[in-house]
């Protein structure tokens, strides 16, 4: 399965959100990393066949989306960065009422229903209303109602947030079983949640992939720019303020400091291994620049 | 033949299948035709499925106007004509006032997003809801027409008319000023479509009480407002099958 994303551009007025993109996206856990505002909500409803792109076409299998309409949403399941639900529902109407419009016939929709609620921990609580589930709960209905129709492309937008560590350690682990011979595109800030089941990382940057490489390669633009240092604290302000500092630990009379630098940026500066948060971070401190 | 056949069958000898072998096939049979959705999902089905889901607020205001009907009817023996168009106004404006927001409910409750991504279009489900709403409404205008006429001897085409042409205007207004201002919180929806409906109903109320009816020119604006309707419902309808106009994340 392959899923063509061929210089899709998505213009309002002035402002242009989604800036000439193309990927080819297959099998797997593809991560998009950007900051607010880059333009991954609106690439993502652009991959759902919600928005239509101003220029540019995505395609599944050389087909155009929409004009496959009903057979690629069949296959496609979807959790948004906000949603909401019927007032009076409870969890289960609400997973009930999905796998109707996903055209699940009842029996198989009731067994679907009570499995996905158990595996996000939710089935104790499928009688209670929405309106009194705590934001991580809504969070984790969503995800299931994304699951409901077994799709074989998952689009999943700022799917962790509201999850504490645990429920976010939880759901790395479903997306990393369910990834085989499924396409799994999902966005994030958080970049520990994609660092260890991504197969691909794309970073987003002003509408536009910025650049984009397997987990393993991802960082190598920046190998050999980042370094751990020990300064006085008295100087964490003015070395914030020159570098992109990645995390700071404060220790008994010095702090310990990892930057991202080209060059060395103190003469004690030990070399250390790039990570993903550190690419982010010099990427889209670069923007802010 | 039974005798040329058998040979030739038990010339090959096939070994049985492994113990447990015949029990796997069924199951996993019986969990693809488990797992199997239909192509196209049955008119009937989607029918019934948003029948189920239409908000109880909608039923209790229809079968309400009713038994405030029927209590009239029992207290109110000699009602006059202008009390009887009265009373036709305020019923017909009542059972459009939930009927608006549940049109809209899709956009008020946050929900229509992952709708769209769903196998059945979010132009046949807003179709369905139009559908059954549309024949809730008339349905109820028509036996309010039937206990009026009938228990106070007025005409069922002109009583009739004092139901349809308000509701007709009431959805179109909210139509029109839902797009126009981009109204989509639920508390927005529904405030809207009470003080339109208050508005239709004193506006059509003054009307009646001034001028003279005449049912030439009632009949004129009942075709007039189901056209604009119809044509501003299959604008909704187009919009959405083709992405186009005004959605929630386009405000």
């Amino acid at each position: 399965m392959e899923l063509l994303i061929d210089h899709i551009t998505k213009q309002y007025g002035n402002k242009i959100a989604v800036n000439d993109f193309s990927a080819v996206i297959t099998d797997g856990v593809y991560a998009l990393l950007g900051a607010n505002g880059a333009g991954k909500t609106t690439l993502l409803r652009m991959i759902c066949d919600i928005l239509r792109p101003s220029r540019g076409e995505i395609s599944l299998d050389g087909i155009p989306i929409k004009s496959l309409g009903e057979e690629y949403r069949q296959i496609l399941g979807y959790l948004p960065q906000s949603f909401g639900y019927y007032p009076n529902f409870t969890g289960w109407d609400f997973m009930m009422y999905f796998a109707a419009l996903k055209g699940l016939p009842r029996f198989t929709a009731q067994e679907r229903c009570r499995e996905l609620l158990e595996l996000t921990g939710l089935y104790s609580v499928r009688r209670k209303k929405l309106k009194t589930y705590s934001g991580g709960m809504r969070q984790r209905i969503g995800i299931a109602q994304a699951l409901i129709n077994d799709p074989k492309i998952l689009v999943l937008d700022e799917p962790t947030a509201g999850l504490d560590p645990k429920e976010r350690a939880k759901f790395r682990n479903i997306i990393s079983n369910l990834s085989a011979d499924r396409i799994v595109l999902l966005s994030t800030h958080i970049v520990s949640d994609v660092e260890y089941i991504a197969d691909q990382i794309m970073i987003m940057k002003n509408g536009a992939l910025a650049l984009q490489g397997d987990r393993d390669h991802i960082c190598d633009p920046i190998q050999g720019m980042v370094w751990t240092c020990y300064i006085q604290p008295e100087d964490v302000d003015e070395v914030s303020a020159m570098y992109v500092v990645s995390s700071l630990r404060h220790m008994e009379d010095m702090v310990e400091m990892r930057i991202v630098s080209q060059a060395k940026p103190f003469e004690n500066a030990i070399p250390a291994d790039p990570n993903l948060e550190d690419l982010y971070l010099y990427y889209f401190r670069e923007v802010e620049q | 033949m039974k005798k040329y056949f058998d040979p030739v069958l038990k010339s090959d000898v096939i070994p049985d299948p492994p113990k447990g072998n015949i029990e796997k096939t069924i199951f996993r049979g019986q969990q693809y035709m488990d797992s199997h959705i239909p192509q196209k999902t049955a008119l009937s089905k989607l029918f019934l499925d948003q029948l189920h889901y239409i908000s109880p607020l909608l039923w209790l205001a229809q079968f309400g106007a009713l038994i405030l009907l029927i209590f009239a009817a029992f207290t109110a023996q000699d009602m006059s004509y202008e009390t009887a168009v009265n009373t036709m106004l305020l019923l017909a404006s009542l059972t459009a006032v939930f009927a608006v927001p549940e049109f809209f409910k899709d956009i008020s409750c946050g929900v229509l997003e992952i709708e769209m991504t769903c196998k059945n279009s979010s132009a046949s489900v807003f179709s369905m809801r139009l559908m059954i709403i549309g024949f809730v409404n008339i349905s109820m205008i028509t036996l309010f027409s039937t206990i009026l006429s009938v228990g106070w001897g007025l005409r069922f085409w002109h009583v009739i008319l004092f139901g349809l042409v308000p509701v007709n205007v009431i959805y179109i207004l909210n139509f029109l000023l839902f797009r126009l201002f981009r109204i989509c919180g639920r508390l927005s929806v529904l405030s809207c479509s009470v003080l339109t409906t208050f508005f239709v109903y004193g506006v059509s109320s003054g009307i009646t009480l001034s001028v003279q009816f005449n049912v030439t020119a009632w009949s004129i604006i009942f075709v007039l407002t189901s056209l604009i309707l119809i044509g501003q419902c299959i604008h909704e309808i187009l919009c959405i099958s083709k992405r186009q106009g005004v959605v929630l994340w386009n405000y």
